[in-house]
């Protein structure tokens, strides 16, 4: 069975007065269907460049190249007239802030209704009832008179569930989610997951979870894709990555989370800060902040992101020099940090 | 909203009695006349008679403390002058009495009511005012809209130097150059010289009043002056216009119209320009209102008699009822423009909770 969504050597780069930066180099990954892939990484890694790239809302300063199919079709290179048919229909999208998100001039209604009357033949009552069937779908009461409401009427949870009904609005078949829990406080992003894990089992739809948060992934997600300075680290079922991560900046990450770290006194953090996309370091992007680096990281191309040796028939990839018994132990030792969940 | 609306009017209403009392005190000196020479006897000249002299006395109330001459003065304001007044103030041959003394006063020049000056010149002003307003309104959407799509592009450069032009160089200096180029010139015996023949392509100032059954003579007097009148606007507006769409096209919310699906037109024009209408409007009930209290440079350039060239006259004449009269009418009409602007304001931004 061809998978949903595959992107296959994806690479984008923005012209700027500076130079050309390469936000995404070269990455490849596939999403089935009602599955949930998560993208995950530091700010700059680009994974938001990579949710932008698909959906096509990059500026005009960005250039696109490689493929994504989505049922079939190369998003790449797809005229604008083409791909707004997509848009919203057949993938959708929502994003890290809903507090500015939403048109501020218009009722939640009216947003709602031309999101459904764009990609759908209906008259005004009809798009009416549906809004009202989609906010009541992501739990937000008496969704008849909401609808007549402003979005600074409503508190950002529910106005991330506004977004959310309007990205599902259309049944699409994909559903990217930007750091959708990110500008929320702790309680309300519990629910908005809650929420999303729901409505994918109801609408069918695949996810594409942007990320910095491993726990989000843990919750939601089936594959993950680890990326740093716009390249993979490291991708494969999250079940697998937790139980053994393979690349030292994936440990990091791991270290690095709260819920695992419990009984220790300090977090652990990764040293150092993400590279300049600008003029990232030769080899492996990683290399200035990594313990194991070794002469041969620093040379370019980098290493080659390559199966994991005893996945077990299992699609785990990583891209990193380290010998492989440093490699197991260190694996062994980050997983083991774990607490019993 | 009607209460708001009610309150919001009673507020302009005091506001309007402060600048009566303002101008009161303003020009009151000048009713008090120099060294023990009554004004009464100054306003009406040398061969005044002296039941004349005494009838400007009891009328302006110079007789009293200045308390119960702002007293008389509001009081006339308010309910119109009395008969006794018309009798005391009009010649006798005037039949229309009501045309020589009205509720602001009667003119010290020309003995005529200041209320049917106002009502004479005010059409010229608010001609003048709607057909600039609706100029660079439209000039300066298109404009501005256009330079924010197309950034840094020749026409967006193009567009900021005329801007910066425009807001440059005054009213007078563009009023004379269109004059000249535009009316003057292509009737001149030069260009005939030139060309072989001549044409009136604009008429060199003066207005020409609306006659609804053809309202092109009206339209054509008003081109040059409100054009040159809208420049100046249109080159503020333009540059707020372009910055707010700028602003506005890479908000949030645009970017979840375009993941909507939403085409490149609407989501312009729907959603970025909804956003900078509002500022906007604000903007151009306070212009507007300004513009009918006369826009003196434009009506004295091109010779438009209009509220603001009266008010120059007034003014070289002494002349302290037109005067004062012109700056409380002005006044009103920005208040007037203050309120409308506030209760349409809270229509179009749903965030904003009248109370």
């Amino acid at each position: 069975m061809t998978p949903l969504l595959e992107a296959r050597d994806l690479r984008t780069t923005f012209r700027t007065d500076d130079g050309v930066v390469t936000a995404i180099d070269g990455i490849s990954f596939s999403v089935e269907r009602g599955q949930t892939l998560g993208i995950v990484g530091e700010s700059g890694s680009g994974k938001s460049v990579t949710s932008l790239s698909i959906m096509g809302l990059l500026p005009q300063s960005a250039t696109v190249s490689g493929s994504v199919f989505l049922g079939g079709r190369d998003l790449i290179g797809l005229p604008d007239a083409e791909l707004r048919k997509i848009r919203g229909n057949e993938m959708a999208m929502i994003f890290q802030d809903p507090m500015t998100s939403l048109n501020p001039v218009y009722t939640v209604g009216w947003q709602l209704e031309e999101a459904i009357r764009i990609h759908q033949d209906m008259n005004g009552s009809q798009a009416r009832r549906r809004s009202q069937e989609m906010l009541a779908a992501v739990g937000i009461p008496n969704p008849d008179d909401r609808l007549k409401n402003y979005p600074h009427e409503f508190s950002g949870g529910m106005r991330q569930r506004v977004m959310i009904a309007m990205a599902l609005a259309n049944n699409p078949k994909l559903l990217i989610a930007d750091e959708p829990t990110t500008a929320l406080d702790v309680t309300t992003q519990a629910q908005i997951l809650e929420l999303m894990r729901n409505l994918r089992s109801e609408f069918d739809s695949a996810i594409i979870m942007i990320t910095h948060d491993l726990g989000v992934v843990a919750e939601l997600c089936e594959e993950v894709l680890v990326m740093y300075g716009g390249r993979v680290a490291e991708q494969g079922p999250v079940d697998r990555i937790f139980a053994q991560p393979s690349h030292p900046y994936t440990w990091g990450l791991l270290s690095s989370m709260p819920s695992r770290a419990q009984g220790r006194d300090r977090l652990t953090s990764i040293p150092g800060s993400p590279p300049s996309l600008l003029y990232p370091p030769a080899g492996c992007r990683f290399n200035p902040r990594c313990t194991f680096v070794s002469d041969a990281c620093r040379v370019d191309p980098g290493p080659a992101l390559r199966q994991v040796e005893d996945a077990g028939g299992l699609d785990h990839r990583f891209a990193c020099h380290l010998d492989a018994a440093t490699r197991v132990a260190e694996a062994a030792r980050v997983a083991g940090q774990e607490p019993a969940s | 909203m009607i209460r708001y609306a009610i309150r919001r009017f009673l507020w302009g209403l005091l506001t309007l009695f402060v600048l009566l009392l303002a101008t009161f005190v303003i020009f009151g000196p000048v009713l008090q006349g120099q060294k023990g020479v009554s004004a009464a006897n100054t306003i009406c000249g040398d061969k005044c008679s002296p039941e004349r002299v005494h009838d400007i006395t009891i009328f302006l109330g110079l007789d009293r403390p200045w308390y119960a001459q702002f007293g008389t003065y509001v009081e006339r304001l308010v309910l119109g002058p009395s008969a006794d007044e018309m009798a005391r103030m009009c010649p006798q041959n005037n039949k229309a009495t009501t045309d020589c003394v009205g509720r602001l006063g009667q003119s010290f020049k020309d003995q005529r009511s200041v209320d049917v000056v106002i009502g004479e010149t005010f059409p010229t002003t608010l001609s003048l005012a709607i057909v600039s307003v609706i100029v660079w309104l439209v000039v300066s959407f298109a404009a501005g809209i256009l330079s924010a799509l197309r950034r840094g592009s020749l026409f967006d450069r193009m567009t900021m130097v005329v801007v910066l032009w425009g807001q440059a160089l005054p009213i007078y200096y563009f009023g004379l150059l269109a004059l000249w180029l535009l009316a003057f010139l292509p009737n001149s015996a030069q260009f005939e010289s030139w060309f072989g023949f001549r044409v009136e392509l604009f008429p060199i100032g003066n207005y020409e009043p609306l006659e609804l059954s053809n309202p092109w003579p009206w339209f054509w007097h008003l081109i040059l002056p409100a054009g040159t009148l809208a420049l100046q606007f249109a080159a503020l507006y333009t540059r707020m216009i372009r910055s707010g769409m700028l602003t506005a096209l890479g908000e949030d919310y645009v970017r979840t119209a375009r993941a909507k699906g939403v085409s490149p037109r609407r989501v312009v024009l729907r959603h970025a320009a909804r956003n900078v209408l509002l500022p906007i409007v604000t903007m151009t009930g306070l212009d507007f209102g300004t513009l009918l209290g006369g826009a003196v440079l434009t009506e004295t350039t091109f010779g438009l008699p209009g509220l603001g060239r009266q008010a120059i006259i007034a003014v070289g004449n002494l002349d302290v009822p037109m005067t004062s009269g012109i700056v409380l009418f002005a006044g009103a009409a920005i208040i007037l423009a203050n309120i409308v602007v506030d209760l349409l304001y809270a229509t179009l931004d749903p965030r904003i909770r009248l109370g």
